[in-house]
């Protein structure tokens, strides 16, 4: 009797271990699908440029006058280099400018844009989540359908204003439009909701004005959704395109985003080692705040807050 | 205990209903301080300029300023360019959005099975969120080239070379580079839904003799399902910016089938021309707003049952 | 001196809801008066016009002899502590108590002396480095208290603050609470939907329903003379009972309701008479005493004795009502019939 419970059990539980280890040798199979692309970029950053050539020329080669290498005809993917080696970095960071130079436009369009439009949204997000009325709901309202337009929509009004304000061209043009996007607001107002009202009502009572409410109650409470923000904030510009393409026409103002596109043939060998620094800073912000990244995404699902 | 009271006096209250009390408007009026800077900003950068542009979708030029009803959206919608960049960025989304829903929700699924090692797949699954599509346009161009590795894998298996990114088959290598950028987001949102599936209709099904699929069709997928609308809505609207991976993967000009409707805006803004671009503009606006209210129906009518 | 006057106070909601309606009570300097009430009577919508969180639609509250309509609430100079605790989740003990000073300003020197002096009163010593998520319910509401406490307000305001915490600590926090009353001399206003709060922790209860005020006095005039037959159903477990006059063959007729508590009735001739006989249903045996469930003429009847082992379920009895003690109300209005209040069943 009881061993017969005890078969029942061990079978029960063998099933159970099957499944377990099938469901995970799937999720091996993706999490390799996934991370192969960002660890091909980086590992072929540690490659000579020859054996870059060697691999990849047959793809870049076009329009490339002289070089006499031997370049395969199909290309050659590959995980490990033979032989690893700085040399691309060191041209990178030390003897082209350029890219530095493409790196620090990027710096200098995201940052002001993640830190303005974040402390914005946090004023307003406190604004819409402390009281509600019909015209904040129709504002909260409107403030959604922007943040869903794609930019097909969006960048025509932004374009135009630049006209007027007569910053088209600068990076003015891509600065001022994002610190004012309504995506952080979004996601912040639902976080500053779930602030107790009794605890607001307690500041209150302890003598804190509205101000003092926001900085030292609210503040402090949305951190999680602040720090999330933030990165989804940067991720987005740092990855900008077509808002450069419309509004910073100038190639000497544009991000690394656009020019890593247009790297030519000769300098192929140098496009994965300027792509993996490119990657750096947001890789960085994720591995440090995956946990407030995640709390941030599930608060954007679901649009009522 | 009942207070009688006269019809002045309840008049009196009912005015008083209508009219805010003075701790209301003194709130009101300190939260609008808050909103100011933003709404400033919003109506500088978006709201007024698209006043204008409503404006000059129905004038001739912006100089006569002559009505001309809908002659500019009729201009639009049989421009050619615009046909085709429309047809193409439906015919991307009706292909990239039913696989993310479908295999992100796999995804969560697959980590809310408490296999070991959860937090570390969940991170390799939303680290392609973040990494710039700029630093692995290259990989993508190394595998799907002519020359490139996808079509060498291929080759001995009698495939004939194929231009993955100048054919028909241009919109696969888009979509997986969607699916690859956008899963994660996606996952997480299943997830999230998945944990918050309550306990006790759940242990109350199995008590009843309901099995494991019965369970999950019957209940667990019910309770997600307005997570399935909305990632099904939110990755429609997604599928409408994949312009920045088909730019940076094929440049200023794609093939045919990747002409997108932000190329057509693009060509548009370099030809100054202020009637198509309104005009353009207004025609998604008005197909994104059908589709934003759809998410909002969808919302209000398939969450609030399973709401607590 | 701060007594608290509430003058024809009413509150309705935008909706067009009354929450609360003409209330009118004074509070005396240093009194504790508790607001009782179901749930939805408007005895938190007072409290909360008290505070000022809640602007009252028409008439006035007086603090100290001032007007405070249209006064913020951080200008009132009173404290609350909430069922919620309300507690800054992310400062220390210490940072949560000392939150109002830095706000207004008092010198460190004297938030420290006087967080530290609350703090050893509330025996919160050890713990004034820890976060509110490290810590019990019990812990928590008593650093709430605190929080109240170091501001040395003119009122303190109670919103149902043990409604959140177990039995056992419900009845430790209850006694401290009135020790603090007696200790710190201020006014204090007390929340409650627990009707044993009530009698046991105020020097006068109000009694609300419907945002109207049942009653007000004292706790022993409220169990011995309710004044209508609300009060009389809301305080006192187990429930009183209420008899038509005429079914128990009491002296009135039918629009008469005669109310008498569970302790008054007895199985047993006593000085008093019988209002009928009843069968056991079923025995709630409490320890000391044990609550008697009986059916009469198909109605419910409940009473309380001391353990009695001889008294069995399905048994019959006569039922004694005890003679001065049952309470008369009118049927049609449900007020207490005072002049009668004395006469016999």
């Amino acid at each position: 009797m009881t061993d017969n419970i005890n078969a029942a059990m061990r079978k029960r539980r063998r099933i159970h271990i099957a499944k377990i280890a099938l469901l995970t040798l799937w999720a091996g199979v993706f999490a390799v699908l996934f991370l192969m692309p960002t660890v091909l970029t980086i590992s072929n950053s540690f490659m000579s440029s020859t054996e870059i050539t060697a691999n990849y020329g047959s793809i870049f080669a076009v329009g490339q006058a002289g070089g006499r290498q031997f370049i395969s005809e199909r290309v050659n993917l590959k995980f490990i280099p033979d032989m690893v080696t700085f040399k691309q970095y060191i041209t990178v960071l030390l003897k082209s400018p350029d890219y530095l130079f493409k790196f620090w436009n990027a710096v200098i369009l995201t940052l002001p844009i993640m830190l303005l439009q974040v402390a914005v949204a946090a004023v307003a997000s406190y604004g819409f989540a402390r009281y509600s009325g019909k015209f904040r709901t129709f504002l909260f309202f409107s403030y959604i359908m922007m943040m869903l337009m794609p930019s097909q929509v969006t960048l025509v009004p932004n374009w135009l204003v630049s006209k007027w304000l007569g910053i088209i061209d600068t990076r003015w043009a891509v600065v001022l439009p994002g610190i004012f996007s309504p995506f952080s607001v979004f996601i912040l107002t639902k976080s500053m909701k779930r602030v107790p009202k009794n605890i607001i009502e307690a500041a209150r009572l302890d003598g804190a004005n509205e101000w003092q409410i926001f900085t030292r109650v609210c503040i402090p409470s949305c951190k999680g959704a602040l720090y999330s923000v933030l990165i989804l904030v940067f991720i987005d510009y740092w990855n900008m395109v077509e808002q450069v393409l419309v509004l910073l026409t100038n190639p000497d103002k544009q991000p690394l985003s656009i020019f890593l596109s247009r790297i030519n043939a000769g300098e192929i060998s140098l496009a994965f080692a300027v792509a993996t620094i490119y990657m750096v800073p947001p890789l960085l912000l994720f591995l440090h705040g995956e946990e407030q990244l995640v709390e941030g995404i599930t608060y954007s699902g679901g649009l009522k807050s | 205990m009942k207070l009688s009271r006269n019809k002045t006096a309840d008049a009196k209250e009912r005015r008083e209903n209508i009219r805010l009390s003075g701790e209301e408007r003194r709130a009101r009026r300190r939260s609008a301080y808050f909103l100011a800077p933003s709404v400033l900003g919003v109506m500088t950068f978006f709201i007024v300029p698209f006043c204008v542009i409503i404006f000059y979708a129905f004038v001739d030029n912006p100089i006569n300023k002559e009505f001309v009803f809908f002659d500019n959206f009729v201009n639009v919608w049989n421009n050619g360019a615009f046909r085709r960049a429309a047809t193409n960025t439906l015919s991307f989304s009706a292909l990239a959005v039913p696989l993310a829903v479908v295999l992100s929700l796999v995804l969560a699924l697959i980590l809310e099975a408490k296999i070991p090692m959860k937090s570390r797949f969940r991170t390799f699954f939303l680290s392609p969120m973040m990494v710039p599509v700029a630093s692995i346009v290259l990989i993508w161009q190394v595998v799907f080239h002519y020359n490139g590795a996808l079509n060498a894998w291929l080759g001995p298996l009698g495939v004939n070379q194929i231009d993955w990114l100048k054919s028909e088959y241009s919109h696969l290598v888009i979509v997986l580079l969607f699916l690859w950028k956008n899963l994660g987001y996606n996952m997480i949102l299943f997830m999230a839904a998945i944990a918050n599936i309550p306990k006790e209709p759940v242990e109350a099904a199995s008590i009843d003799g309901a099995g494991r699929t019965r369970i999950f069709f019957s209940i667990k997928l019910r309770y997600i399902s307005p997570s399935i609308l909305f990632v099904t809505i939110l990755s429609l609207i997604n599928s409408f910016k994949v312009f920045r991976e088909v730019y940076l993967l094929t440049g200023d000009y794609p093939y045919e089938t990747l002409y997108l409707l932000q190329h057509f805006m693009n060509n548009t803004f370099q030809s100054l021309d202020y009637q198509k671009l309104s005009a353009a503009a207004l025609i998604m606006f008005a197909a994104m707003t059908v589709i934003i209210g759809l998410l909002f129906f969808a919302e209000s009518r398939f969450g609030k049952d399973v709401e607590n | 001196m701060a007594g608290i006057v509430l003058e024809n106070v009413s509150k309705t909601y935008p909706g067009g809801g009354k929450a609360v309606i003409d209330f009118n009570l004074e509070i005396a300097d240093k009194e504790f008066v508790v607001l009782v009430g179901p749930s939805g009577c408007g005895k938190s919508t007072t409290l909360r016009m008290i505070a000022g969180l809640e602007e009252c639609t028409s008439g006035r509250i007086y603090i100290g002899g001032e007007c405070m309509n249209g006064v913020e609430p951080k200008d009132r100079d009173i404290a609350m502590v909430f069922q919620s605790y309300a507690l800054y989740r992310h400062m220390t003990v210490y940072d949560n108590m000392a939150f109002g000073l830095k706000i207004k300003k008092v010198p460190k020197k004297e938030i420290d002396r006087r967080v530290r002096e609350i703090a050893e009163i509330l025996g919160l010593t050890d713990k004034l480095k820890k976060k509110p998520s490290a810590m019990s319910g019990g812990e928590c509401q008593r650093v709430a208290l605190g929080r109240a406490l170091v501001r040395q307000p003119r009122v303190f305001l109670f919103d149902e603050p043990l409604s959140n915490l177990d039995a056992k600590l419900r009845t430790q926090m209850r006694s401290e609470i009135i020790r603090l009353h007696e200790n710190v001399q201020t006014t204090f206003v007390y929340v409650t939907h627990d009707q044993t709060e009530a009698m046991t922790m105020g020097d006068r209860i109000v009694v609300m329903d419907h945002g109207v005020i049942q009653q007000a006095a004292s706790p022993r005039e409220i169990y011995d003379r309710p004044a209508n037959m609300f009060t009389a159903g809301f305080i006192g477990t187990p429930q009183i009972n209420f008899f038509k006059a005429n079914e128990i063959g009491a002296s009135g007729s039918s629009d008469v309701i005669v109310g008498i508590r569970p302790e008054d009735l007895h199985l047993a001739p006593c000085d008093g008479a019988v209002i009928g006989s009843g069968n056991v249903e079923f025995i709630e045996l409490l320890g000391a005493s044990m609550n008697v469930h009986l059916s009469m003429n198909g109605h419910n009847v409940i009473m309380t004795c001391p353990v009695d082992n001889s008294i069995a379920r399905g048994n019959t009895y006569e039922i004694w009502a005890e003679k001065g003690k049952s309470r008369l109300f009118d049927a049609s209005t449900g007020l207490a019939i005072a002049s009668k209040t004395e006469a016999e069943a």
